[in-house]
C-alpha cells in the first residue's frame, strides 16, 4: 500500500511493510515505512519530524526509517525540478541592435518577450496620479452638489417636521432626565 | 435618500408661487425620478460613446441647463421638464463616479468620503435655502448656479 503523504517539495511516501530496518516499536501489527527521496540528511530528518507527527494525528503506531539510497523510486516519479537557467543577457542586447540598426526606434525590446501567464491589474490610489487628486475632489464635490440637490425640495419645515423635531426634542429630554435622575 | 433629508425645502414655496395643490406639486419629485431612470438606461451608451469624460461634461451641463432654467423661474410645465435634467444629471454622475471611486485602492474609504460629503451637502443646501428664500425669494437659485458652475469648471479640468 503506497501513500502518498502532501509535503511540498520533499516528495515522502509512506509504505506499509515491515521488512526493513526497524528502529521503533510497534503496538499493533501496523508498520509504516518511510522513504525520504532526497539524499541529504537534513532532509530526511526534517522528513522524519514531519512524519512522525502526521503519524501521530492519524493514530498509526509504528515509524519505520530507510536509508534513502536503499529504495529508489520512479524518475517520474512526482519530484518536478524546476530550474532556473541562465539566459545570456545577449540575446536581448542582439535584438535591440538589430532594431537599432534598423533605426527603428520606438520598439521596446520587452515586446520580443512572451507575455506574462499571470497579470495582475493594479487599483489606481486616489492621489496616485496627480491628476486623480483633482478628480477626487471634482467627485467630492460634484456629490456636495447632488447632495444639495436632493434635499433642495422635500416636506415643508413649518407643517410636519418642526412638529417632528419638537417631539423628538421632547422624547430625547425625557430620556435623558431618566438616565440622569438613574 | 430623498426621505431622509425631509427637512425644509422650496415646496411650500412652490405652492404658493405657482398656486397650485399638494399633488401637483409633488410632479418635482417625479420628474428627477425619470431622469434617474433614462440615466440608468442611457448610461452604458454614454460611457461607450462619450467615456467617462463625456459624463464628465454632460452631467454638469445637465445640472446647468436645469438651474439656469430654474432660476428664470418659468411655468410650472416647464419647471418639471427642467427638473428632468437635473435626475439624469444626478443619475449619470451617481454611477460614473461611484463606480470611479469604488474601483480606487482603498475604495471603501473614498467611497465613504465621498457620500459624507453627499450628506453635507443635503445638509448644507436646506439650510441654505432656508435662509436665503427668507430673504429674497428665487435668491437661491442664483447661489446654485454659481456653485454649479464651479463644479462644471473643476470637472471640465481634469
Amino acid at each position: 500500500m503506497v501513500v502518498p503523504s502532501v509535503t511540498g517539495c520533499y516528495n515522502m511516501w509512506l509504505i506499509s511493510s515491515a521488512t526493513h530496518r526497524q528502529r521503533t516499536e510497534s503496538i499493533r501489527n501496523f508498520s509504516y515505512l518511510f522513504i525520504v527521496r532526497q539524499k541529504s540528511n537534513f532532509i530526511v530528518l526534517r522528513g522524519s519530524c514531519f512524519c512522525s507527527v502526521f503519524v501521530a494525528m492519524s493514530s498509526t503506531h509504528t515509524i519505520t526509517q530507510t536509508d534513502a539510497s536503499a529504495h529508489q523510486l520512479p524518475s517520474n516519479a512526482l519530484q518536478a525540478n524546476i530550474e532556473l537557467q541562465h539566459v545570456a543577457p545577449a540575446t536581448l542586447r542582439d535584438q535591440r541592435r538589430k532594431l537599432d540598426d534598423r533605426r527603428s526606434s520606438g520598439i521596446e525590446p520587452s515586446a520580443f518577450l512572451p507575455q506574462p501567464s499571470t497579470t495582475v491589474s493594479v487599483a489606481e490610489r486616489w492621489n496616485h496620479p496627480k491628476a486623480n487628486t483633482f478628480r477626487t475632489l471634482a467627485v467630492l464635490f460634484a456629490f456636495t452638489i447632488m447632495g444639495a440637490n436632493d434635499a433642495a425640495y422635500g416636506v415643508s419645515n413649518t407643517t410636519l417636521s418642526h412638529t417632528w423635531t419638537l417631539l423628538m426634542l421632547r422624547r430625547l429630554s425625557f430620556l435623558t432626565l431618566r438616565n440622569t435622575t438613574i | 435618500m430623498d426621505t431622509i433629508d425631509v427637512t425644509q425645502a422650496i415646496i411650500p414655496y412652490l405652492e404658493e408661487y405657482y398656486d397650485l395643490t399638494y399633488v401637483v406639486v409633488s410632479l418635482v419629485f417625479l420628474s428627477p425620478m425619470g431622469g434617474y431612470i433614462s440615466a440608468a438606461l442611457l448610461n452604458n451608451w454614454l460611457h461607450i460613446h462619450f467615456g467617462q469624460r463625456g459624463i464628465a461634461f454632460l452631467g454638469p451641463v445637465c445640472h446647468l441647463v436645469a438651474y439656469v432654467g430654474i432660476a428664470l423661474h418659468p411655468s410650472y410645465p416647464v419647471l418639471v421638464i427642467l427638473f428632468i435634467f437635473s435626475g439624469f444629471g444626478n443619475g449619470i454622475e451617481d454611477a460614473a463616479w461611484n463606480a470611479w471611486a469604488g474601483s480606487l485602492a482603498n475604495g471603501n474609504e473614498v467611497l465613504g468620503f465621498v457620500h459624507g460629503l453627499y450628506g453635507l451637502g443635503a445638509l448644507l443646501s436646506p439650510l441654505a435655502a432656508t435662509s436665503m428664500i427668507a430673504k429674497r425669494r428665487w435668491q437661491w437659485y442664483q447661489f446654485y448656479y454659481i456653485m454649479v458652475s464651479r463644479q462644471e469648471y473643476s470637472i471640465h479640468c481634469c
